[in-house]
């Protein structure tokens, strides 16, 4: 299915994005923790995924939806870890556009997102800066 | 696979320095993650693609350089990180394949709260020129503290 992405004109403060979930499959979180070097024993063996893992894909699934042109630039990044994910769930994502603001040549953009996984149990939340060109 | 020994929370005041980390930023590594994350900007991974930009070359995705200030206060602070922690950083610069960036944090607020000891902490990540690739905030909780 091809999503139609929205492009920052169209953007509005409020604004939700219709919700994704994405399961946290093992070779997805192995991948995950050869890529960034993880080597920590919390991670071996639990199945325990990390919160930057759970925002990296929550994150990527929400900018589906949102057209972000050659030279945007992701400003900052918050997260709040709150619950602990573990490989095999499925977790939910919802997004809103939480800030649009334009200052002379900047275009600036907040998501804020809510990961929540079995029994809506919230797990990270964050919010995401973005500057468009 | 293993970790150092974490911080002895016990002994935490303002000022403590927490357990530095160093990475080596490789373009493997960037392409591994590309994979993972599924973030597949050319600006990352297409090399003749980030040579024709400002950038002039690729550039290690953001969420990548914040996965090793992560991995930090992980380090640091183990599993309490997972379920208590709050990150607010900024992205200054970007981190470049060949780059060294540490990762190194400070104590600079220990507050008693509801929920336990609020750790607050900052924290930077710099690469081998002393150029600031993130900076901000970091915190945990403490509970029984």
């Amino acid at each position: 299915m091809t999503v139609q992405k929205l492009e920052y004109r169209q953007l509005e403060v409020g604004q939700q994005f219709p919700a994704v979930s994405f399961n946290l499959d093992s070779d997805s979180l192995a991948a995950y923790l050869k890529s960034t070097g993880e080597l920590d024993s919390l991670y071996e063996g639990t199945g325990i995924v990390p919160p930057t893992a759970v925002a990296a894909w929550a994150l990527i699934s929400l900018l589906e939806h949102v057209a972000l042109p050659e030279g945007t630039i992701h400003l900052s990044q918050e997260l709040q870890c709150l619950s602990m994910a573990t490989e095999g769930d499925t977790l939910n994502c919802r997004a809103r556009v939480s800030r649009k603001q334009e200052r002379g040549r900047l275009r600036l953009l907040d998501i804020e997102f809510d990961v929540v996984g079995k029994e809506g149990t919230l797990l990270i939340s964050g919010k995401s800066s973005f500057n468009f060109p | 696979m293993g970790t150092k020994k974490r911080l002895d929370v016990s002994s935490l005041q303002e000022g403590t320095t927490l357990y530095e980390m160093k990475k080596e930023v490789v373009q493997e590594n960037i392409n591994l993650y590309a994979e993972a994350s599924k973030d597949f900007n050319p600006i990352h991974i297409n090399e003749e693609f980030a040579r024709n930009t400002p950038l002039g070359g690729t550039i290690a995705h953001g969420m990548l350089i914040l996965a090793y200030v992560s991995q930090m206060m992980t380090a640091n602070f183990g599993q309490v990180w997972l379920t208590s922690g709050k990150l607010n950083t900024r992205f200054k610069a970007p981190a470049r394949p060949g780059d060294t960036v540490t990762i190194s944090g400070t104590v600079k607020k220990l507050e008693t709260t509801e929920e336990g000891t609020s750790v607050k902490c900052n924290v930077l990540c710099q690469n081998q020129s002393g150029e600031t690739v993130i900076s901000g905030d970091a915190s945990i909780v403490l509970s029984g503290c």
